[in-house]
């Protein structure tokens, strides 16, 4: 039990660093967003609902952002594995190409709201836009890979990986 | 078993809305615990990316390296004496005010910073630095960098970027000009005119800011050049923010408000995506 929180705060901890660094040299990567996606279909959405609000609290904190939406994000994006069970579980790696995309989108467009609303700014559209599409090719490109290179990391752990997981359970064994 | 559960879930949601509640409310004080945690981490980083920089210096030719040196120490002497002279006027001025029992201005200590966080959802509105209560910087501070010189002389080194918004232990969050609630006290020393700087969005790619309060019978030209008034004691006067935008028949981006007052758009002459060293002015306790 120990083992495996500490392994998960030390890959929510890398994901934070690496999110921020890429973002201080201006690309916006949601490696937070598919970390999240990645533990909630290994691990079972009800079981990351609260660590995915604290470190969506957490980012939004440490790049000092007016309001904390991230919070409320993360959570949603727990809920993506139950895309797997519309595909009945039959799930091939290309497959979560698509929840990167989204997480990458729901990571991006509430910001573009929140610039948006306050006067009715909408000058600010077309780049918000340019971000957004930035964050889902990239989610979508980073998704496939973080699954290869966390799955080869919890089975050489001994810890459950993606393909075991069973969509909609509370937690997979991974046995 | 399964309607205890459904409890549990009922009694959890309301907890995780009182606690989001709490981090909005507290969000100052959760910004600086979350900023100093990861302060250690990120410094390291960018301790590694200083490293780099500097071996980029030292794999210049020493010849080089030795011209600058000599041209930077004659730069050195010529603005000690310069400051020798700012003293004595500071000292006369200190002096008049004292005969005409007007209060003594406050003086600011610089403070230099490294921009080491940025977001890139909010790249020209906000940034951190590496600097935080630790060094002696305070909320409301101005920052300032070092801006190219243009063909004339009479433009400013420095430039001012923002302002002071958040502060930790280790870091700072600074609110830029393009920050819409970044405000600054500004006069137009040409027009004689008194305003309100607020930052603003992109407009069609370019970035404008809006001055507010001028009054309407003021004739504004365009290009003209903003600095700070001084009226407030966070932000001491003559900082240089920008010009007076113009469209393009070459006239000022003027608007009538009302019967009173006009406002202004204006270009920040900080060009915040190059910027790296900063200079943050704390203004010194008042004795």
């Amino acid at each position: 039990m120990i083992a495996n929180c500490s392994v998960i705060f030390l890959l929510f901890m890398m994901a934070l660093i690496s999110e921020t660094i890429s973002g201080s040299f201006g690309i916006s990567i949601p490696l937070l967003a598919c970390l999240v996606f990645y533990l909630a279909s290994v691990w079972g959405w009800q079981i990351m609902l609260l660590p995915a609000t604290v470190v969506g609290a957490v980012i939004d904190l440490v790049y000092a952002r007016p309001i904390i939406v991230n919070s409320i994000i993360m959570p949603m994006i727990c809920l993506l594995p139950l895309l797997q069970s519309l595909n009945k579980g039959r799930t091939t790696l290309l497959f979560y190409i698509m929840p990167g995309a989204i997480a990458g989108i729901m990571s991006t467009v509430p910001w573009l709201f929140i610039q948006i609303i306050p006067g009715f700014n909408w000058s600010i559209l077309p780049s918000g836009i340019l971000t957004s599409i930035n964050a889902a090719v990239s989610g979508a490109l980073i998704m496939p890979l973080m699954i290869i290179m966390l799955d080869s990391n919890a089975r050489l752990l001994g810890m459950p990986t993606i393909y075991r997981a069973q969509p909609g359970k509370r937690r997979n064994t991974g046995k | 078993m399964k309607s205890k559960r459904h409890i549990y879930w009922l009694a959890a949601i309301p907890l995780l809305a009182v606690a989001l509640l709490g981090i909005q409310i507290f969000r100052r004080n959760a910004y600086r615990i979350a900023a100093d945690f990861n302060y250690p981490f990120l410094a390291g980083i960018k301790s590694v990316e200083n490293t780099a920089r500097k071996s980029a210096i030292l794999s210049r030719p020493k010849s080089e390296l030795i011209n600058e040196l000599l041209q930077l120490q004659q730069e050195n002497d010529t603005m000690r004496l310069k400051q020798r002279d700012y003293e004595i006027l500071a000292s006369h001025n200190a002096e008049l005010r004292r005969l005409l029992a007007l209060p003594q201005r406050t003086g600011f200590k610089t403070v230099f910073a490294e921009l080491y966080l940025r977001d890139p959802l909010f790249w020209e509105e906000r940034f951190s630095l590496n600097q935080g209560t630790d060094a002696g910087i305070r909320e409301g501070a101005a920052v300032l960098c070092r801006i190219n010189k243009e063909n004339n002389d009479e433009t400013p080194h420095y430039a001012l970027v923002g302002k002071i918004s958040d502060v930790s232990k280790h870091t700072a969050v600074v609110s830029t000009v393009n920050n819409i609630h970044c405000r600054f006290g500004i006069l137009l020393p040409e027009s004689r005119a008194p305003g309100i700087a607020t930052g603003s969005r992109k407009q069609t790619g370019k970035i404008r800011g809006r001055i507010r309060y001028l009054p309407r019978d003021v004739k504004i030209k365009a290009g003209e050049k903003i600095y700070t008034s001084g009226l407030s004691d966070s932000t001491p006067p003559g900082l240089f923010l920008g010009y007076i935008a113009a469209d393009k028949h070459g006239k000022p981006v003027v608007r009538e408000k009302n019967r009173l007052y006009q406002e202004a758009e204006f270009v920040p002459v900080a060009k915040l995506d190059a910027i790296h060293k900063l200079i943050i002015l704390v203004p010194e306790e008042k004795p």
